[in-house]
C-alpha cells in the first residue's frame, strides 16, 4: 500500500482533531442552552402556575390520589395547571427535579432523599404519601417473619433498591447485614419455586395478585421490623419553592384533597386511574382496588388524623427516621429545618 | 442450490418450527417446567384477546419509535460509512468516535435525557444509537470489499470520484449494508422498549415493566411476543432487501481491503484527542449548563471516583471480563456452528431462523426469570445471557457470509463434483471471511455492555452490579466510575478484536 505523505495530506490531517473539537464544543453548547431553559418559566399569563409533576413509576393506582385532585378540580381551583410525567426508573426522579426537569416530584424514601441532596441538590421535602413505607418482607406460610433475628442467613430477593434497603434494616437493628442477596428483580416467582426464602417487596404490591388468587403469603414492613421512612415523599427544590411559595402550597393542599377522596372511596379512584390517566398499562382492577386498599392503611396514620393526609412530623423525622439513617452508615444528615418544610400541609378543620 | 421443493420449505417449515416451539411452550407453561413465571400460550392468547385496545395502542407507539429512531441511527450510519468509503483515511477516526460511542451504556445516560429538552424522545434515541454502530462498521467494510479488478477497471476508463462511488463502491456495500438493516431491526425495537423506560406515558416497554411488578404474566408475556412478532416482520422485510440486493449486486466474498494506516504518531494523536474531545465536551456541558452532580458529575470527580474504589473496581472488571469474553467467546461458536449446520441443512434454516430471532428480540429481563428458573440466579445466568445475547450477530453474518461466492465458482465446484462439506469448507467458510470479521468485531464492541447489563439486572457482583447499587444511592460519581472501566474494556476488546483480524489477515495472505 503507497502512503501519500505530502505536506497537503499532514496539514489536512491535523486540521481534523480540530474541527471535531469544535463540533462537539458546539454540541455540548446546545445541549446546555436546552437544559438551561428547561429551569425558566415559572407562572405564565393567566394565572395559573404551570407544575410538571415527576412521578416515581408508571401511572398506576398508587398515585390516584394526584389524578383525583386533578380530575375534580382541585389543582386548577388551586391555581396550579399540572403535568403529570410518568417514572419507570426510580433512581431517575431526584435527578429530574434537581436538575429542572420538574417542578416537583415524587421521591420514593427517605434514604433517596438525603443521598440525593448529599450531592447538593438543593432539594426539600413538603410532603408525604406514606406515613409508614410499602417496602418490606414477603414470605411462604411456612416462614413467618416477626423480627429482624428470623431474616439473618436468608436467601432473600432483592431488586436494584433492595439492598440498600435490606443493609439499613438490618443495621437500624444493630446487626451486620448477614443475608444472601440474590437479585432476581421485579419478578417473586423464585420464592414458590425455592429459589429464594424472602422476597424484597412493596407490601401494597407483589403480594396482592397472589393474595386475590388464593395463594397464601406472609408480608411485614420495614417499619414492623424497626426501621421507619416516609414514602412517597412530595420534594421540590428549594428555588422553586421560594419563588412560587403559593403554588407549591397549593400542590400540597390540592393534593391531600385528592388523596381524602381517594382514601375515603379507592374503587372510585381506581376507575379514574384506570380509566383516565394509566389507560395504557393494562392493570387489573381488582388488584389495584386491592393495593389501593392497602396503601389506603400505609398513608393514614395517628398523626395524619390530626394534621391531615401528607403530613410530615418533625419530630419523627429528627427522630427515629434520622436514626435509622445515621445507622445505615450516612455521616452527614441534611438539617431537618432545610430539607424538609412541614409547615405547607393543612390540617384539617377542628370538628 | 435450492431444492425443488422450495414452495414447502419456504412455508411449512417455519410454521413447523413455530408450532414446535409452541408446543413446547405449552407443555412448559402448564407443567411449570420452566417456573412460575412462564404462562401457557393459552394465557397469553387470553391477555392478547382481552388486552387487545391496549397492546395495539402500545405495539403502534412502540413500533413507530423503533421505526423513525432504527432509520435515523441507520441512515447516520450509512452516511458515516460513506465518508470512510471517499475518505479512506477518515475511516480510523470515525470507527473509533463510534466504538466509543457505542461503548457508552445507555442506561447511564437515561437520567440525564430525562432533565433535558430530549425527554420525549428518549425511546428514539436509544433506537438511533442501538443500530448506529453496527450500521457503520458493516457498510464501512461493504465498502472496501470492492474487488481489485474492479477497481482498475473503472481506473483505466478514468471513472470520476461519483462515478466510482455509486457505480462501484457503493453496490458492493449494498450486501452488507443490509446485513446491517437485518442487526438493525432487533436492535431498534429493543432500544426503543428500553428507552420507554424512562418515562414514557404507553409502549410496549411499558406494559411490561408494569406487568412484570404486578405479575400479570400472561399479558407480559403477550407485550414479548408481539414484540417478536413485530421484529420478525421487520426482520423478515430486511432479508428480503439483503436477499435482493445479493442477487442484484452479488456478495463477491472479497475480504475487506485494509483501511489505509496511519502514521504511528497521527493515530496516537486521534487516539487520545477523541476520548480527550469527548470529555472536554462533557466537562463543557456541566459547567456551562451547571448540571449538577446529581445529574452528571464532572469528569475529575469521576477520576477521583476511580481511585478511591480502585480496588472494588478492578475486582468487578475481572469478574465482568470472564462474562464479558466467555459470553463472546462461547457465543461466537454457538452462532457459527449453527449457522453452518443451517446452511448444510438447508431446511433447518427455514424451521430455526424464526426460532433464532426470538432470543435477540426479547428484552432479557422477560427471559431473566426464565434462565433463572433452569440455572439458578447469579453468575451462571449472568453468563447465560451473555451467550445467547452474543450469538445473534454471529449468526445472522455467518448465515448471509456462507451464501456469498467468488464469481464462477460454484460451478468450478460442481464441475468437480464436489459435496456439501467439501463445497462448504474449501468455498462457503473462506468467502464467509468478510462477514464473520465484522461479526467478531461488533460483539467484541458489545460484550461489555451485554454483561453489565445482565450483571445490572441479575448480578452477584461484576461492573453492573457496582453500577447499578452506586446508581441507587444517586452516587453519580461513583456509578460513572464504574461504567468508565467499561467503556475502556469494550475499546479494548474492539481494539483486540481488530488487531487479531489484522495478525489473521496477515499470515493467511487474504
Amino acid at each position: 500500500m503507497i502512503r501519500p505523505s505530502s505536506a497537503r495530506g499532514a496539514a489536512r490531517r491535523t486540521v481534523r482533531p480540530a474541527v471535531a473539537l469544535a463540533t462537539l464544543a458546539a454540541a455540548a453548547l446546545a445541549l446546555s442552552a436546552c437544559s438551561a431553559s428547561s429551569d425558566a418559566g415559572t407562572g405564565d399569563g393567566d394565572g395559573s402556575t404551570p407544575i410538571s409533576f415527576q412521578l416515581d413509576w408508571v401511572k398506576d393506582s398508587q398515585f390516584s390520589g394526584y389524578f383525583t385532585a386533578d380530575d375534580k378540580g382541585y389543582y386548577a381551583d388551586a391555581g396550579v395547571d399540572v403535568t403529570f410525567l410518568d417514572g419507570g426508573d426510580v433512581a431517575s426522579t431526584a435527578a429530574v427535579i434537581a436538575g429542572g426537569g420538574a417542578q416537583i416530584g415524587v421521591v420514593s424514601n427517605m434514604s433517596r432523599l438525603v443521598d440525593a441532596i448529599n450531592t447538593g441538590a438543593d432539594l426539600v421535602a413538603v410532603g408525604a404519601v406514606y406515613q409508614e413505607s410499602p417496602a418490606g418482607i414477603m414470605t411462604l406460610p411456612d416462614r413467618p417473619i416477626s423480627s429482624i433475628d428470623d431474616l439473618v442467613g436468608l436467601r432473600i430477593g432483592t431488586d436494584e433498591s433492595g439492598t440498600a434497603d435490606l443493609n439499613t434494616l438490618f443495621r437500624v437493628n444493630g446487626l451486620e447485614p448477614d443475608y444472601e442477596d440474590v437479585r432476581v428483580g421485579y419478578d417473586a416467582a423464585p420464592l414458590f419455586d425455592g429459589q429464594i426464602d424472602a422476597y424484597y417487596a412493596y407490601v401494597t404490591n407483589q403480594p396482592i395478585p397472589y393474595l386475590l388468587q388464593g395463594i397464601d403469603v406472609n408480608t411485614i414492613t420495614f417499619a414492623d421490623l424497626g426501621f421507619e421512612s416516609y414514602a412517597g415523599l412530595i420534594v421540590t427544590t428549594r428555588e422553586f419553592l421560594d419563588a412560587n411559595p403559593d403554588a407549591v402550597a397549593g400542590f400540597v393542599s390540592a393534593s391531600q384533597k385528592g388523596w381524602d377522596d381517594a382514601v375515603a372511596d379507592p374503587e372510585a379512584a381506581v376507575a379514574l386511574t384506570l380509566g383516565s390517566y394509566g389507560t395504557d398499562l393494562g392493570l387489573d382492577e381488582e388488584s389495584e382496588v386491592a393495593s389501593l386498599t392497602a396503601i389506603a392503611g400505609l398513608v393514614q396514620s395517628d398523626y395524619t388524623a390530626e394534621h391531615g393526609l401528607l403530613a410530615l412530623d418533625p419530630e419523627a423525622i429528627s427522630g427515629p427516621m434520622y436514626d435509622a439513617l445515621t445507622a445505615s452508615g450516612v455521616t452527614e444528615l441534611p438539617d431537618p429545618a432545610t430539607a424538609f418544610d412541614t409547615t405547607l400541609v393543612p390540617a384539617p378543620a377542628a370538628e | 442450490m435450492r431444492s425443488p421443493s422450495g414452495a414447502l420449505s419456504r412455508i411449512v417449515l417455519p410454521i413447523a418450527g413455530v408450532v414446535v416451539l409452541i408446543a413446547f411452550w405449552q407443555l412448559a407453561g402448564t407443567t411449570q417446567l420452566l417456573g412460575r413465571s412462564v404462562p401457557p400460550p393459552t394465557e397469553v392468547l387470553a391477555a392478547l384477546a382481552e388486552r387487545g385496545d391496549v397492546l395495539w395502542r402500545a405495539t403502534l407507539a412502540t413500533s413507530q419509535r423503533a421505526l423513525v429512531g432504527g432509520l435515523i441511527g441507520y441512515a447516520i450510519g450509512l452516511v458515516l460509512a460513506s465518508i470512510t468509503a471517499w475518505f479512506p483515511r477518515s475511516t480510523t477516526p470515525l470507527v473509533r468516535t463510534t466504538v466509543l460511542i457505542n461503548a457508552i451504556p445507555i442506561v447511564a445516560i437515561g437520567p440525564v435525557l430525562m432533565t433535558g429538552a430530549a425527554r420525549p424522545f428518549i425511546p428514539e434515541i436509544f433506537a438511533a444509537l442501538s443500530v448506529l454502530f453496527s450500521t457503520t462498521l458493516a457498510t464501512s467494510d461493504g465498502f472496501r470489499t470492492v474487488s481489485r479488478a474492479g477497481r482498475d477497471v473503472f481506473r483505466v476508463f478514468g471513472a470520476t470520484r461519483l462515478q466510482r462511488f455509486v457505480r462501484l463502491e457503493a453496490p458492493s456495500a449494498l450486501p452488507m449494508a443490509a446485513d446491517a438493516l437485518r442487526l438493525a431491526v432487533p436492535a431498534a425495537i429493543l432500544g426503543a422498549i428500553l428507552g420507554e423506560w424512562f418515562g414514557a406515558e404507553r409502549g410496549l416497554g411499558v406494559v411490561m415493566v408494569s406487568s412484570m411488578r404486578n405479575v400479570q404474566y400472561g399479558q407480559l408475556w403477550a407485550a414479548a411476543l408481539i414484540t417478536v412478532l413485530v421484529s420478525v416482520v421487520f426482520y423478515a422485510l430486511a432479508t428480503l432487501l439483503e436477499k435482493s440486493a445479493t442477487r442484484r449486486f452479488g456478495r463477491t466474498g472479497e475480504t475487506p481491503s485494509a483501511v489505509p494506516a496511519l502514521s504511528r504518531g497521527l493515530a496516537t494523536v486521534i487516539g487520545i484527542a477523541i476520548p480527550l474531545a469527548l470529555v472536554v465536551a462533557w466537562q463543557l456541558w456541566v459547567l456551562l449548563g451547571r448540571v449538577p452532580l446529581i445529574v452528571a458529575p464532572q469528569p475529575l470527580q469521576v477520576v477521583a471516583a476511580l481511585g478511591d474504589g480502585a480496588l472494588d473496581l478492578l475486582a468487578a472488571a475481572g469478574l465482568t471480563t470472564l462474562s464479558a469474553l466467555g459470553g463472546l467467546l462461547c457465543g461466537a461458536l454457538v452462532g457459527l456452528a449453527l449457522a453452518v449446520v443451517v446452511t448444510l441443512v438447508p431446511w433447518l434454516a427455514s424451521m430455526l431462523s424464526p426460532l433464532a430471532l426470538v432470543i435477540p428480540t426479547v428484552p432479557i429481563v422477560v427471559f431473566i426469570p426464565v434462565i433463572g428458573g433452569m440455572l439458578g440466579y447469579g453468575m451462571q445466568t449472568v453468563f447465560a445471557s451473555c451467550v445467547l445475547m452474543a450469538f445473534f450477530p454471529l449468526y445472522v453474518l455467518a448465515l448471509s457470509g456462507l451464501r456469498a461466492r467468488p464469481l464462477g465458482s460454484d460451478d468450478l465446484f460442481s464441475v468437480y463434483g464436489a459435496g456439501r462439506v467439501k463445497r462448504l469448507v474449501r468455498l462457503a467458510l473462506p468467502a464467509s471471511v468478510p462477514s464473520l470479521l465484522v461479526a467478531i468485531r461488533l460483539a467484541a464492541a458489545n460484550c461489555f455492555l451485554i454483561a453489565l447489563s445482565a450483571e445490572w439486572l441479575m448480578g452477584e457482583g461484576g461492573l453492573g452490579r457496582v453500577f447499578s447499587e452506586r446508581r441507587v444511592m444517586l452516587d453519580t460519581a461513583g456509578s460513572w466510575a464504574a461504567v468508565a472501566v467499561a467503556i475502556v474494556l469494550s475499546v479494548l476488546a474492539y481494539a483486540g478484536a481488530a488487531l487479531l483480524e489484522k495478525k489473521l489477515l496477515a499470515r493467511w495472505g487474504a
